[in-house]
């Protein structure tokens, strides 16, 4: 009877508040029988609760049986209504008897609804007692054993208010119904259902392997009482080279295997295995014969994040909401019904990979969500582009640096000067030409040369050590390098080097007209070298027409004008610089160049802000956290040194290089001056062409924390997939791939890594860079960036985003900056370390152990950083990014006022096994560890344990036993404990 | 319908402001326990709810498409009142919200000096005991639930004194006391008592509504002109309707009252505030 289940829908109509207490009863409605008389139901359910083992009190009929009388027939609408009502009423956490039975009787008959606990009586157990009360041909009185004793009054106290035990907020349950294909003659099998269940959630979860828990019952006898069901794993592996056939089979071998007992098997609703993902399946069962029609009303299974619960053709999913998205499971639903259909249509030879979880319309949709739109641009060379802006406004200035102008005129003519010289050092056209050179005008003046000479650039930074310069002067096989201003430099080894200085001589008598140039907007441009985390930095080639694509894609929406001012505050070597400088001079703007030292200190750099009247600042979150710093009342410290310049004009801030936690901007939000700037958190690749989305940040994203980078550009796009390159679903997480007009031409030299990371887009016919970065689409096409794919760390089995555990140290309000790295510990395991940098008007008494007491209450413990050091500064590359290298080594947890001496004598002269005790310690922890630390505060956990047993064996120690050591969890009361 | 999936007992329901909140509730959604004592008591001088009051709001809350349970039972009598929860527990779950709105405002009209020891015991044990029976009775059933709500009916009588109406006074002004110790007894189980004072309520012929004349006797206010008399000491210059004491009971038993406990919600048409 679909009636039952359509009780879902009304239970979806109550509040959150109500849902978050969730339904852990079930009921079964029999109906279509004779019309029966109450008080001989009365008699019988008497009969059946008798032998239940339930302490009874006070006043209450354990037989009771309510009649409720529905003027209506029971196809109603009405009729209906009452039905779910009655379905979604539990039954008391504690009660007199274990079933309700109420008898709703319709002008059509009776309908008999008998309510139970889940935990007192499954749904067999059920079944047989509505049988045995409704009576009928099929019912004979046998005995009914009780087997699990049921809860008596005062039992399951305040078990159900805690619900969503597992750490995760309070269980919101919601259900979801749909209904799958069928053949003409039979149902899906449930080896079907079960293969597609398991294998949308692996392209899901971009596994190869998925634990199923599917629900059976350990007895077999209707016979015996009580609640009985048990979810058992069940494990299913398809790698691409499978079968449809093959999938199938497994699954169906899985099943077969439920009949069997497992020899160790896991616990069933409760159990927890970090990263297994916890769905659960259960099938309808037949309930022939008896003259009834049996309607079964699952309630809705709280404590399992995701039941899918199949009848025939029809199916519900009851989810937990607080934990997986409505929209979400609805489209899984969805999915696993495609897949389902396609099991079953295609023939069992059909490889897995042809299933398809998403039909054309969808993957259509989903491309256009994530898609910037058209950009109405022509291919230019950026010299040409620039060529065009400066005949429109020649003595406007183009460039400063300190006391340096030059109008566009004067860089013009000057660039086009040192192009012939540089054509006259023998640079031709294709060529690649380094410029390694300190910040001057002269700078701006030898890359727009460069490109006029039909070459293309690879900036390089003085500050690089001259080994990483001659790498990367050989392999990008450079004519010649453009070097610093200092003849005396030695220069860099195997390529030629011309200082600017000497270039500036020759230029002197060449025309200032332009070179005679045939390059095309679709050669490079720049070639720009970027590490990975591992290997050696390669060159990402990029052509004009990407550059001048870019500008063109961002100009109207950030309304660049000749009335803007630019800072250049990024190494040439990084592409942000690409962005400032060209962004700056081919929409006509001033571009200033931040002098050295400004860039270090962001009291100096304030004060050129606002002496240049900059309007367009493009920074890094993590140098900007510096400048966001002085934005507090007081935070210059004392009256003279108070700057007693001006507010900023700037009117458009824009972040990159790194993920934006927007909470750095809250000091920001009423400040003079930068309240009123616009925010722009704009998320990109070197590979792709400095941006690639833009998400304007305003109060409501500062205050949420929201991290979304916003939609693609126009002529960018964006799609999220799987490890396979496929598409995935909106909603679903996976690595970024970018299109568009910004994919670079490729790696320098580098078929293979170019093969790998820049794919063909079968569908759209263009090129896709894979990113590197996870993410996944938002229902408005906006990208939620989810870190580096290869900043999530795998601790003990549990998966963490760093930037995660992060974010929870930010909240801290003595803390201005944390940053989590993952490090790894003396016995091989992976642990989490946090370096943090106090607030100055932060209490002294508050130290690294009071954050961790703090971040402990949010985290759950895996995600708990081991080690908490804290920095007066964060290290930066030269690109303004944080230099893991240059971390210091990382400490245990002090508590605040422990002052570093004190650290030192905590760990000095001891007795000999306490020094023994304390240096294996420190040891297999890999930092200093003193004679009180506790064993968990430290990062502890049970495979250290178990290293530090082996390691107390391997000195010839007293044999450390686990439990000694949980008892004793310091130093000092281990070494007590030996002694004895 | 924001009281769908809610169970609520309310005595006192068969007629005034016990039938107009029934039925103010029943139309959001609540399935209703409905008690009165259905019959007259020998001290009270007037007739009491009937049964065919009760059948008649059970009657008009049905038409809302809502369960409704009618427990005939005297509030006087704990094993009674145990029952009536008990029973509703069995039938619906669970028990959300109880409107302690039974009560009598006679035998009254005396001095202090001039009251019968039965008078003043029978005043008490229905206006004040009855609603701390009741209480009693559901509160454990709500702190394991860790939600419930409890609205008790006072009077601005709780507020301030009245002559000749001390047995009245003390038993509203104890009902306030109740509330808030009530309230600090349950907070932690997230279970709420509140307290709702009317103040001078037209006795509607609608809802069979009595309590007005009977206070006007014991006042020693004529009673064909007591409207037009109490009219005069309500800044509003008009009667508080028994609707607008029930929309302070729905607002208690919702879930939008969540913040609020041990607190008191005037409905006096401004009468205190002078």
């Amino acid at each position: 009877m679909p009636a039952v289940l359509t009780a879902y829908e009304s239970y979806d109509a109550l509040s959150p508040t109500e849902r978050s207490k969730p339904l852990d009863h079930h009921a079964i409605v029999l109906s279509g029988g004779p019309r029966a008389d109450p008080e001989v139901l009365a008699e019988r359910l008497r009969d059946v609760v008798a032998g239940c083992p339930v302490v009874r009190q006070g006043a209450e009929e354990p037989g009771k049986v309510w009649l409720e009388q529905v003027p209506h027939r029971s196809d109603d609408p009405r009729a209906v209504r009452t039905l779910h009502r009655e379905l979604l009423r539990p039954v008391p956490l504690y009660g007199p008897a274990p079933v309700r039975l109420v008898v709703l009787r319709c002008e059509d008959g009776d309908q008999l609804v008998f309510t139970a606990a889940r935990g007192c009586l499954d749904r067999a157990s059920l079944t047989s007692v509505a049988r045995a009360v409704a009576g009928g041909p099929d019912s004979s009185p046998r005995r009914l054993w009780w087997d699990l004793p049921v809860a008596g009054p005062g039992d399951g106290e305040g078990e159900a208010a805690d619900a969503g035990a597992d750490g995760g907020g309070p269980d919101c349950r919601a259900a979801h119904r749909f209904t799958v294909p069928t053949t003409p003659d039979t149902p899906p099998s449930r080896a079907a259902r079960l293969a597609a269940v398991a294998y949308t959630a692996m392209r899901y979860l971009d596994r190869t392997d998925v634990t199923v828990g599917v629900v059976r019952r350990r007895h077999r006898s209707a016979a015996v009482l009580g609640a009985a069901e048990e979810a058992v794993p069940l494990t299913l592996t398809v790698t691409g080279a499978d079968t449809t056939g093959e999938l199938l089979a497994r699954a169906r071998t899985a099943l077969d295997g439920l009949a069997r007992p497992a020899d160790d098997r896991q616990e069933a609703w409760g159990g927890q295995e970090p990263g297994t993902p916890r769905i659960t399946v259960a099938f309808d069962e037949e309930s022939p014969g008896s003259g009834h029609e049996v309607s079964y009303f699952p309630g809705t299974w709280p404590g399992a994040p995701l039941v899918v619960h199949w009848f025939g053709d029809e199916a519900v999913c009851l989810f937990d909401e607080s934990r997986h998205g409505r929209e979400l499971v609805e489209q899984y639903c969805r999915h696993l019904t495609a897949v389902l259909g396609q099991l079953l249509e295609q023939p069992p030879a059909t490889p897995v990979d042809r299933l398809r979880l998403l039909d054309d319309d969808e993957e259509a949709a989903i491309r256009e969500l994530a898609d910037g739109g058209p950009l109405d641009a022509e291919p230019r060379c950026v010299h040409r582009s620039f060529e065009e802006v400066a005949a429109a406004q020649p003595d406007a200035v183009a460039v400063s640096h300190k006391r340096e102008t030059l109008t566009y005129r004067q860089l013009d003519a000057r660039a086009n000067r040192f192009a012939h010289a540089l054509r006259s050092l023998g640079v031709e056209h294709g060529d690649r030409v380094g410029v390694c050179m300190e910040r001057s005008t002269d700078l701006v003046v030898v890359l727009l040369a460069v490109l006029k000479s039909g070459a293309a650039y690879v900036p390089m930074d003085v500050g690089y050590p001259v080994e990483r310069l001659a790498y990367t002067a050989k392999d990008a096989a450079l004519r010649l390098v453009i070097g610093p201003e200092k003849a005396s430099d030695p220069g860099i080894p195997s390529v030629r080097t011309v200082s600017v200085a000497d270039l500036a001589l020759r230029a002197e008598p060449e025309p200032d007209i332009p070179v005679i140039d045939r390059t095309d907007p679709g050669q490079p441009a720049y070639v720009i070298y970027t590490s990975g985390t591992t290997g050696h930095p390669k060159g990402v080639v990029v052509p004009h027409r990407n550059v001048t694509a870019l500008i063109e894609a961002t100009r109207s929406d950030f309304a660049f004008s000749a009335r803007d001012v630019w800072s250049q505050f990024h190494s040439v070597a990084f592409d942000f610089s690409v962005w400032e400088i060209w962004g700056c001079l081919l929409t006509g703007g001033r571009l200033v160049l931040v002098p050295y030292f400004s860039a270090r200190s962001p009291e100096s750099f304030l004060e050129l802000l606002v002496s240049e009247k900059v309007t367009v600042l493009n920074q890094t979150p993590s140098a900007f956290s510096e400048l966001a710093r002085l934005c507090r009342p007081g935070a210059a410290g004392g009256a003279d040194t108070a700057p007693a310049h001006g507010t900023v004009s700037v009117r458009l801030l824009i972040f990159g290089g790194e993920a934006l936690d927007p909470r750095v901007l809250r000091p920001c939000l009423d400040a003079d001056g930068w309240s009123q700037c616009r925010f722009v958190n704009m998320f990109g690749i070197t590979e792709t062409t400095v941006h690639v989305t833009a998400q304007t940040v305003t109060r409501t994203e500062i205050l949420h924390g929201d991290r979304s980078v916003g939609r693609p550009v126009p002529g960018w796009s964006v799609s999220v997939r799987d490890s396979r390159g496929r598409l995935l679903p909106q909603g679903v997480r996976g690595e970024i791939h970018v299109g568009g007009a910004g994919v670079a031409l490729g790696y320098l030299d580098r078929p293979e890594l170019t093969g790998e990371r820049f794919l063909d887009d079968p569908v759209t016919g263009g090129r896709t860079y894979r990113s590197g970065d996870g993410g996944r689409l938002l229902p408005d096409g906006r990208i939620e960036h989810m870190g580096r794919l290869d900043n999530q760390v795998k601790i003990r089995g549990y998966r963490i985003e760093t930037d995660e555990v992060r974010a929870v140290l930010l909240e801290d309000p003595a803390l201005s900056d944390a940053v989590v790295i993952p490090g790894r510990d003396q016995a091989g395991g992976l642990r989490l370390d946090a370096y943090l940098i106090f607030r100055e008007d932060a209490a002294t008494a508050y130290g690294t152990a009071e954050v961790r007491e703090r971040a402990a209450k949010v985290l759950p413990p895996y995600m708990l950083p081991s080690t908490w050091t804290p920095l007066s500064e964060m290290p930066r590359t030269i690109n303004g990014k944080l230099d893991v290298g240059e971390l210091p080594a990382p400490r245990p947890a002090m508590p605040g006022n422990a002052r570093p001496a004190e650290e030192e004598s905590a760990t000095g002269e001891q007795s000999g096994l306490l020094a023994q005790v304390c240096s294996t310690w420190s040891e297999v922890f890999g930092f200093t560890v003193g004679p009180d630390h506790d064993f968990f505060g430290i990062g502890g956990n049970s495979l250290l344990a178990t290293r530090l047993s082996a390691v107390f064996r391997e000195k010839g120690l007293p044999p450390l036993q686990t439990r000694d050591l949980y008892r004793n969890p310091t130093p000092r009361a281990i070494a007590a404990v030996l002694e004895r | 319908m924001s009281l769908r999936g809610k169970t609520i007992i309310v005595t006192g329901a068969a007629r005034g402001i016990g039938r107009a909140s029934a039925e103010l509730l029943a139309s959001a959604g609540a399935d209703l326990v409905l008690v009165d004592v259905a019959d007259d008591l020998p001290l009270v001088p007037y007739a009491l709810g009937t049964e065919g009051q009760l059948a008649h709001t059970e009657k008009l809350c049905r038409a809302h498409d809502v369960a409704v349970l009618s427990c005939p039972a005297d509030v006087r009598d704990l094993r009674a009142v145990e029952d009536v929860v008990a029973t509703a527990v069995q039938r619906f779950g669970r028990v959300d919200a109880v409107v302690n709105n039974a009560g009598i405002a006679a035998p009254s009209g005396k001095a202090v000096h001039e009251i019968g020891e039965d008078e003043w015991s029978v005043m008490l044990d229905v206006d004040l005991f009855g609603a701390w029976r009741m209480t009693r009775a559901v509160g454990g059933t709500m702190a394991r639930q860790r939600s419930g709500s409890i609205v008790n009916i006072s009077s601005t009588a709780g507020l301030v004194g009245y002559r000749n109406f001390a047995a009245y006074v003390t038993a509203k002004h104890g009902l306030i006391g109740l509330t808030r110790a009530a309230a600090l007894d349950y907070a932690p189980f997230k279970v709420r008592v509140n307290a709702v004072c009317p103040g001078s309520v037209r006795d509607d012929p609608v809802l069979e509504g009595r309590m007005l004349s009977e206070i006007a006797k014991s006042l020693d206010v004529p009673v064909s002109e007591h409207e037009e008399i109490f009219v005069q000491a309500q800044p509003t210059n008009e009667l508080v309707e028994a609707g607008d004491v029930a929309e302070a009971v729905l607002w208690l038993v919702g879930d939008g009252s969540r913040g609020v406990t041990g607190s008191v919600v005037t409905v006096d048409g401004g009468f205190t505030a002078k």
